[in-house]
C-alpha cells in the first residue's frame, strides 16, 4: 500500500475514533441488549433462571381427594406445573384470564369410564395469549397419553377377546373400587363362582404378564443431543463446549452493531464528497483506486477493533468463552470486518447521497440482520432461513463465531466460514473500485 | 396559546416527514418486513421446497417394525425422510447434524434384526440437535413413533400360538389392527384454544398475531426517538431562537412539537394497523374503543418520550445513540421482540411496568381475550401515568434548554 493510501487510512481512522460518543454507543448497545437477553432468557442476579413454572388448572372427573391430591403432587414434582384443582366454570375463567396458561378437564366418572372401557377424553383447554406455556402442558399430556396409548392398543391387540366391560357387571362393588375402596369389589369376587371371577383373574393374569413385557423392550432408541455429545467432548479436552447464554447474543449483537459502525466509515465518502473535499483530494497525487481502498481499510480497521473491543468485554463481563481460541476469534474478526467494509463500500458507490445511503444501508442492515441470524440463535435458524442466511455476509461471520464460541470448536471448523467471508471481501473491494473508477470515468465520483 | 402557530408547525413537521421518502422506509416498510419475517421466525415456516430432512442409514438390517416406523416418519408434514439402505457411523451422523445438512439421523445397526430374532436387545440411535426448531420436531415425530415400534417390539414377545392358551399368551398380534388403535384411541386428549368464540383460530397461537402490533409499537417509538435529533438540530441550528422571535410562547413551542410527532405516530400506527388487518387478517378484538386509546396513548407517550430526549441530548450524536439505546432496550425488556412469558417473573413484571409492555399486554387481550375498556383500563391508566411523568419531565427540560 503506497503512502498517500496510508495517509488517507490514518486520517478516516483519527475521524472515526475522536467521536469517542459514538463509539461508547456502538459498544454500550450491543452489551446492553446482551444483558437485558441474557436477564429474560437466563435469570441471572435478579432472579430464577428461565421460564417460571407453568400454572394449570385441573378439573371434572369425581375423583377421590387423595387422588386428587396425588396428580397435582405428581405434576408438581417435576418442577414445571403449579396445580390448582377447582370446578370446570372456574377453570375455565383463569384460562380467559391468563391466571392459569392451561386447564385439564377430566370426564365425569373418569375411573368407572377408564376400567370400563368406555372412551375416556380429556380436555386441554389453552390460553389464547399463550402460545409457549400451553404448549408445553400440550406436549407434556401427549407425550405421557403416548406411552398408555401405545401400551393399551398392543394389549386390545392381543386379547381382543377381552371384555373390557367385565368390570361393569360388578357395578356396586366396582363404584366402590373405582371410589377408593376395594374391598366390596374382593368380597364380590370371592363369593362369585362363576365365569364372572375367572375371566377377571385371566385378566388380572394378562394385565400382570403384559406389565412384565413392558418393562425391558427389546427395541431401545438411544438419543444423542448434539450438546451432550459436544459436552462430552468438552470433557475428554477436545473442545471447549459453552454453557453459557451470554455466548448465544453477544457475538450476533456484536456483529450486528459492527455493520452500523462498517457504514458510518462509509458514510464519509458521501459527507466528503457534499463537503467537496472528495473533488480537492482527487485533484492530488491519489487515485481513485486508493481513495477506495483507504475507506476499504480504515472501515475493515474501524469494524474490526469495534468487534474484537465487544467480544473483549464480553469476555470480562459475560465470561465470554473467547479465551481458548484467541487466534481463530481474531481471524474471524478480521474476516468479518472485510466482509462488511466491502460490502458496505459497495452500497455506498451504489447511491448518490448520504441521506440514501443512510436509508439503504439500514434496510440492508436490518435485514440482513434477521436472515442472517443477528436476532436468533444462529443455530435455532430453521432451513428456509438458513438457506437465505447464506446469501449474507453476516451469517458467515455468526455461524463462524457460534462454532467457536457456543460450539468450543478450533480454527479447522471454521476455514469455510473464513474463506466465504474473505470472498466477499475480496469480491466487494473489486466491485467498489470498479464502480468508483466508473463514476470517475462518467466525472460524478466527485 | 397559538392554534394557529401550533397547527403550523404540525403540517411542518409532516410534510418533512413524508415527502422525504427515505422515512417511508422507517414508517412502514421495516415494520412490515419485521412482523413478517419474525412472524414467520417464531411460527413454523417450513415451506415444501426447503423441507428438513430426516436422514435413516442402515434400511437393509431393519426388521418390518423399523421399515413400518420409518414409513410412518415418511408421513410427517414437516420433514422428509431420506432412508438408505447402507450402514453409516456415528461419526458421520454427528458430522451430518453439525454442519446442518439434515435435522436428524437414525441409525439402524448392522444385525439389529438378527439381535431381535434371538431375542438380544436391539438399539437405534437418534442424532439430534435440541438448539434447532426443525430437530426438535424431528425428535417428537421420531419419539412418538418409537412409542408404537417398542411396544410392540415388547408385546409380540407374549405372541406364542403354542400356548394360546396359558395365562398371558396370544395366538397372533394383528399389526394392522394395533395401528388402527393406536391411531384411534380410546383415551384421548382434545386440545383447543379458550379465545374469543366467534373467532376460535383467531388467536395469540399465531405468531404474526404477536409480530404485527408488537413491530407497530416498536418502530412508533423508533422513529420518534430517532427523531429527537430534530429538536437538537432546530436548537444547534438556531432556528429554535427565531421561531421564539414570534408571538409564540413555550407552551405554544412544545405542544407544536410534540403534537407533531404525535399526530405522526398516529397516522403511521393507523396505517400500519390497517395494512397489518388486511394483510395478514388480524381481527383486533370487539372494543374499539380501547384499540383507538391504547394507540392514542402508545403514540403519545413515544412523541412525548421523543421531545424528552430531543431537550436532554447535547447534540445529535447523543439524541441518535440513546435514541438507539432506548429505542432497542425498552422493546426488548417490554416483550415486543419475544412474548414476556417465556421470561422469568421479575422480567414479567418489570416489563408490564414499562410503556411497552403495557401496550402489547392491551393488544394481546385484544386479540386474544377479547377483552374490553375496563379489562384493559389497568394497562390503559399504566401508559396515561408515563405519558404524565414524561410530558411533566419533558416540559421541564424544554425549558431549561430555552432558558440557556
Amino acid at each position: 500500500m503506497n503512502s498517500p493510501t496510508l495517509a488517507l487510512v490514518r486520517k478516516d481512522l483519527l475521524r472515526q475514533f475522536r467521536d469517542t460518543k459514538g463509539l461508547l454507543i456502538y459498544l454500550a448497545a450491543p452489551l446492553m441488549l446482551t444483558l437485558i437477553m441474557g436477564l429474560a432468557f437466563g435469570g441471572g442476579i435478579f432472579g430464577k433462571s428461565g421460564i417460571s413454572a407453568i400454572p394449570v388448572a385441573l378439573s371434572g372427573g369425581d375423583l377421590p381427594d387423595e387422588l386428587k391430591q396425588g396428580m397435582a403432587d405428581g405434576l408438581q414434582e417435576s418442577g414445571f406445573f403449579t396445580v390448582t384443582w377447582t370446578d370446570t366454570a372456574t377453570a375455565g375463567r383463569m384460562v380467559e384470564s391468563g391466571e392459569v396458561k392451561a386447564s385439564l378437564t377430566l370426564p365425569p366418572q373418569l375411573m368407572s369410564r377408564f376400567f370400563n372401557g368406555e372412551e375416556v377424553v380429556l380436555r386441554l383447554e389453552r390460553d389464547p395469549n399463550s402460545a409457549i406455556k400451553a404448549g408445553v402442558v400440550e406436549m407434556a399430556l401427549t407425550g405421557a397419553l403416548r406411552q398408555y396409548q401405545a401400551s393399551e392398543a398392543a394389549y386390545r391387540t392381543l386379547w381382543p377377546e377381552d371384555n373390557p366391560e367385565a368390570f361393569s357387571e360388578l357395578e356396586g362393588p366396582a363404584a366402590d373400587l373405582f371410589s377408593g375402596d376395594p374391598r366390596r369389589m374382593l368380597r364380590a369376587l370371592r363369593q362369585d363362582e362363576g365365569v364372572l371371577r375367572t375371566e377377571v383373574l385371566d385378566r388380572l393374569d394378562r394385565t400382570m404378564a403384559f406389565s412384565e413385557a413392558m418393562e425391558t423392550s427389546p427395541v431401545v432408541l438411544e438419543a444423542h443431543d448434539r450438546q451432550d455429545w459436544e459436552a462430552e467432548a468438552a470433557a475428554n479436552n477436545e473442545a471447549v463446549m459453552s454453557d453459557n447464554l451470554y455466548d448465544l447474543f453477544l457475538p450476533a449483537f456484536a456483529v450486528f452493531f459492527m455493520m452500523w459502525g462498517a457504514a458510518a466509515v462509509v458514510r464519509e465518502l458521501h459527507r466528503e464528497r457534499e463537503s467537496r473535499t472528495l473533488a480537492r483530494l482527487l485533484c492530488g497525487p491519489v487515485s481513485v483506486s486508493s481513495v477506495t481502498l483507504a475507506k476499504w481499510v480504515a472501515a475493515l480497521l474501524t469494524g474490526s477493533a469495534q468487534l474484537l473491543a465487544l467480544l473483549l468485554c464480553g469476555g470480562l463481563l459475560f465470561r465470554l468463552n473467547i479465551w481458548h481460541a484467541p487466534g481463530p476469534i481474531l481471524l474471524v474478526t478480521l474476516a468479518a470486518g472485510a466482509a462488511a467494509a466491502s460490502v458496505y463500500l459497495v452500497l455506498g458507490l451504489l447511491v448518490r447521497t448520504e441521506k440514501a445511503l443512510d436509508s439503504l444501508t439500514t434496510v440492508f442492515t436490518l435485514v440482513s440482520g434477521m436472515l442472517g441470524g443477528n436476532f436468533f440463535p444462529v443455530d435455532a435458524m430453521s432451513p428456509t432461513l438458513t438457506f437465505f442466511g447464506r446469501a449474507t455476509f453476516n451469517y458467515w461471520a455468526n455461524r463462524a463465531f457460534s462454532d467457536i464460541i457456543t460450539h468450543g470448536r478450533g480454527l479447522e471448523a471454521v476455514v469455510p466460514e473464513i474463506l466465504a467471508l474473505l470472498a466477499v471481501a475480496l469480491i466487494g473491494v473489486v466491485v467498489a473500485i470498479s464502480l468508483f473508477t466508473l463514476r470517475q470515468r462518467k466525472g460524478v465520483a466527485a | 396559546m397559538n392554534p394557529r402557530f401550533i397547527g403550523a408547525m404540525v403540517a411542518l413537521r409532516l410534510r418533512r416527514v413524508l415527502t422525504d421518502r427515505a422515512n417511508l422506509v422507517w414508517l412502514l416498510l421495516m415494520p412490515l418486513v419485521f412482523t413478517y419475517i419474525m412472524g414467520e421466525l417464531m411460527g413454523d415456516w417450513t415451506p415444501s421446497t426447503t423441507l428438513p430432512t430426516l436422514r435413516v442409514y442402515g434400511l437393509e438390517h431393519a426388521d418390518p417394525g423399523v421399515r413400518s416406523m420409518v414409513d410412518r416418519l415418511a408421513l410427517a408434514e414437516d420433514f422428509q425422510v431420506d432412508a438408505r439402505d447402507t450402514t453409516s457411523t456415528a461419526d458421520r451422523a454427528r458430522f451430518l447434524m453439525e454442519g446442518r445438512y439434515v435435522s436428524g439421523v437414525i441409525l439402524v445397526p448392522a444385525g439389529y434384526a438378527d439381535s431381535l430374532q434371538t431375542d438380544r436387545p436391539a438399539q437405534l440411535d437418534l442424532f439430534y440437535d435440541g438448539e434447532r426448531t426443525s430437530s426438535q420436531r424431528v425428535r417428537r415425530s421420531v419419539d412418538e413413533a418409537y412409542a408404537r415400534l417398542a411396544v410392540r417390539a415388547a408385546a409380540v414377545k407374549l405372541v406364542d400360538a403354542s400356548r394360546a392358551g396359558e395365562p398371558g399368551y396370544a395366538a397372533t398380534f394383528n399389526d394392522s389392527l394395533y395401528h388402527q388403535f393406536m391411531d384411534e384411541p380410546r383415551v384421548r386428549l382434545e386440545s383447543s384454544v379458550r379465545g374469543r368464540s366467534s373467532i376460535g383460530d383467531l388467536v395469540l397461537t399465531d405468531s404474526r398475531e404477536h409480530s404485527a402490533p408488537s413491530y407497530t409499537l416498536m418502530f412508533i417509538l423508533m422513529f420518534m426517538l430517532m427523531s429527537a435529533k430534530d429538536l437538537v438540530q432546530e436548537r444547534r441550528n438556531r432556528t429554535l431562537d427565531r421561531l421564539r422571535l414570534t408571538k409564540a410562547s413555550t407552551t405554544d413551542l412544545m405542544l407544536g412539537f410534540f403534537l407533531a410527532s404525535f399526530v405522526l405516530g398516529l397516522v403511521q400506527g393507523g396505517l400500519l394497523l390497517t395494512i397489518n388487518g388486511l394483510w395478514i387478517g388480524i381481527d383486533y378484538g370487539d372494543s374499539p374503543v380501547s384499540l383507538l386509546l391504547v394507540m392514542t396513548l402508545f403514540a403519545a407517550v413515544a412523541a412525548a418520550a421523543g421531545l424528552l430526549l430531543g431537550t436532554l441530548a447535547g447534540s445529535g450524536g447523543q439524541a441518535d445513540g440513546l435514541g438507539t439505546v432506548f429505542g432497542l432496550g425498552l422493546p426488548a425488556l417490554g416483550g415486543l421482540w419475544w412474548p414476556l412469558e417465556v421470561t422469568p417473573d421479575f422480567m414479567q413484571n418489570l416489563g408490564r411496568m414499562l410503556p411497552t409492555g403495557q401496550a402489547i399486554t392491551v393488544f394481546h387481550d385484544l386479540i386474544g381475550r377479547g377483552y374490553g375498556l375496563a379489562d384493559v383500563a389497568p394497562m390503559l391508566l399504566g401508559l396515561s401515568a408515563w405519558l404524565v411523568v414524561l410530558i411533566m419531565l419533558a416540559t421541564v427540560s424544554f425549558r431549561r434548554r430555552l432558558a440557556d
